[in-house]
């Protein structure tokens, strides 16, 4: 939300503010992928064309909180 | 729930051999008030000292300051689940010495040495550009150094810098018990006429799962990872906000503010006869993902909605991203359920005002109060007098910043100095659109 506001155009959303690539409540090989999964939506983003800004919402779930 | 408080004023404190208060004049017994904090063996040493209003003193490794009240009728104590049993507050009489405060100077040697759980201080001027932007540049300030036994937990640093200006507060405001000539206002939330619109006051204030102490206690408890609560606007009055010690910092609040927190004392005079003062929701935000930001606002939204609210008054503490995205996400919520709802916080905007106010906003917060910008620069002439260090000593406000000298003249943020920035509205700058 704040990303897009201040006018980034590929956007990622993480998990939790202090740590917006892994979840430190999951097993350390469950962490692993999640960040993994993170990543890879990440180079996705930077192939895709876009004609404005744009979300990209990874394929993870996560302890909320 | 029906408050009567009564107010002394204070005029003039002078150090004497009994502690009492008559006609405006506050005597202290400066020993007897030293032995009282001298008795937590976690004090190794305590001190007394005054700041008047207009005299060139710094006060520095400022951690909190306080107004001295006591109950004299009525369920409870002041400070109930701290100065006493949890009990609720806001019922019967309290009594309160007004135009003077306890400020509490404390050293100690921390065990978190960096990041946002870690303590910090502020300092307050007598005189000068800070002493008329701080509403405790103009209080009598009776001010209490103390220094801990090293090897002190953080939590018991808090809570034995906490007790001791607790105790010195209550021992000022018990000179006042068996008067019955104060100024007395009385605060009540009875059924008032019908037709009159009705307005919830979402107190919204950022606390850290994380830290030893949370920011922000009810009733002694800090409020960690919990969702919105309703209380009795009374309960401010009796000290049932209270606040972590060991942060001192300007950006923070004080006990104080929490007392005499201006929007909460409006809103109960205008009760009735403006307005049907419906109670305050308080909500703790910082919420670390989007999903549990989402649950707060509206769950608060949903609160004020069931409480049948019209109109919504939100503030904030803390220049945090993270919390201000809570809080706008809870003015959304409240205007998508058809409250109307008006955002009361500073902004920040750089030295010059021409940056960003917010990092984050909703279309949905058309109606905001700007209470300054914390980016604002103080410069400060160096004082005659200083208490709370000794000739020489160095004070460092952040932990991890470089120390500096508080004899000299300083350059500094809103943010480092005691009670300049204004979550509530309550602070001494004029708006002016341009």
């Amino acid at each position: 939300m704040v990303a897009i506001q201040l006018g980034a155009s590929r956007v990622v959303t993480g998990t939790k503010i202090p740590n917006p690539c892994g979840d430190v409540n999951l097993p350390p090989e469950n962490d692993r992928e999640l960040r993994r999964e993170i990543v890879k939506c990440a180079l996705e983003a930077l192939q895709t064309n876009l004609s404005g800004a744009r979300t990209f919402v990874p394929k993870v779930s996560f302890t909320s909180g | 729930m029906r408050l009567e408080l009564a107010t002394y004023p204070v005029k003039q404190v002078q150090w004497s051999s009994q502690t009492c208060y008559r006609d405006g004049l506050l005597e202290i017994d400066k020993a007897e008030l030293l032995a009282t904090v001298l008795e937590d063996k976690k004090i190794i040493f305590a001190d007394l000292d005054l700041a008047l209003p207009g005299e060139e003193t710094r006060i520095v490794n400022v951690r909190d300051v306080v107004e001295a009240r006591i109950k004299v009728s009525g369920p409870g104590c002041v400070f109930p689940g701290i100065l006493g049993p949890v009990e609720t507050v806001g019922d019967g009489r309290t009594h309160r010495l007004s135009g003077m405060a306890v400020v509490v100077s404390a050293t100690y040697r921390p065990t978190i040495l960096s990041g946002t759980a870690a303590q910090n201080s502020s300092l307050i001027d007598m005189w000068g550009p800070l002493g008329k932007a701080t509403p405790f540049g103009s209080t009598l300030n009776v001010v209490l150094v103390i220094k801990l036994l090293d090897g002190v937990t953080e939590l018991e640093a808090h809570a034995a810098i906490q007790l001791a200006e607790f105790k010195v507060a209550r021992r000022l405001a018990e000179t006042t018990r068996e008067l019955a000539t104060g100024e007395t206002e009385v605060f009540a939330t009875s059924e008032v006429d019908p037709s009159l619109p009705r307005v919830v006051y979402i107190d919204s204030f950022l606390t850290n799962w994380h830290a030893p102490h949370s920011l922000v206690a009810y009733y002694g408890l800090p409020i960690r990872e919990s969702l919105p609560t309703y209380i009795h606007p009374n309960e401010y009055l009796d000290g049932a906000l209270t606040k972590d010690t060991r942060i001192g910092s300007g950006e923070y609040t004080y006990t104080w503010e929490w007392m005499n927190k201006g929007i909460i004392l409006r809103l109960l005079r205008e009760h009735g006869k403006r307005l049907n003062f419906l109670g305050v929701i308080l909500q703790r935000t910082r919420f670390e993902a989007e999903h549990g930001k989402q649950v707060t606002a509206a769950c608060a939204a949903q609160m004020a909605k069931l409480l049948k609210a019209e109109g919504v008054i939100v503030t904030r503490t803390v220049m945090s991203g993270a919390n201000l995205v809570d809080v706008m996400l809870t003015v959304q919520a409240c205007e998508k359920r058809g409250l109307k709802t008006v955002f009361l916080s500073p902004e920040w905007g750089g030295r010059d005002g021409t940056e960003p106010p917010f990092v984050f906003t909703v279309p949905e917060a058309d109606a905001m109060v700007s209470t300054g910008s914390t980016d604002r620069e103080y410069r400060l002439p160096a004082p005659k007098k200083l208490i709370g260090v000794k000739p020489g000593e160095l004070i460092q406000l952040y932990a991890g910043d470089q120390w500096i000298s508080p004899s000299d003249e300083l350059t500094m943020d809103d943010t480092c100095l005691a009670g300049t920035t204004d979550w509530w509205g309550a602070g001494k700058y004029t708006r002016v659109q341009y």
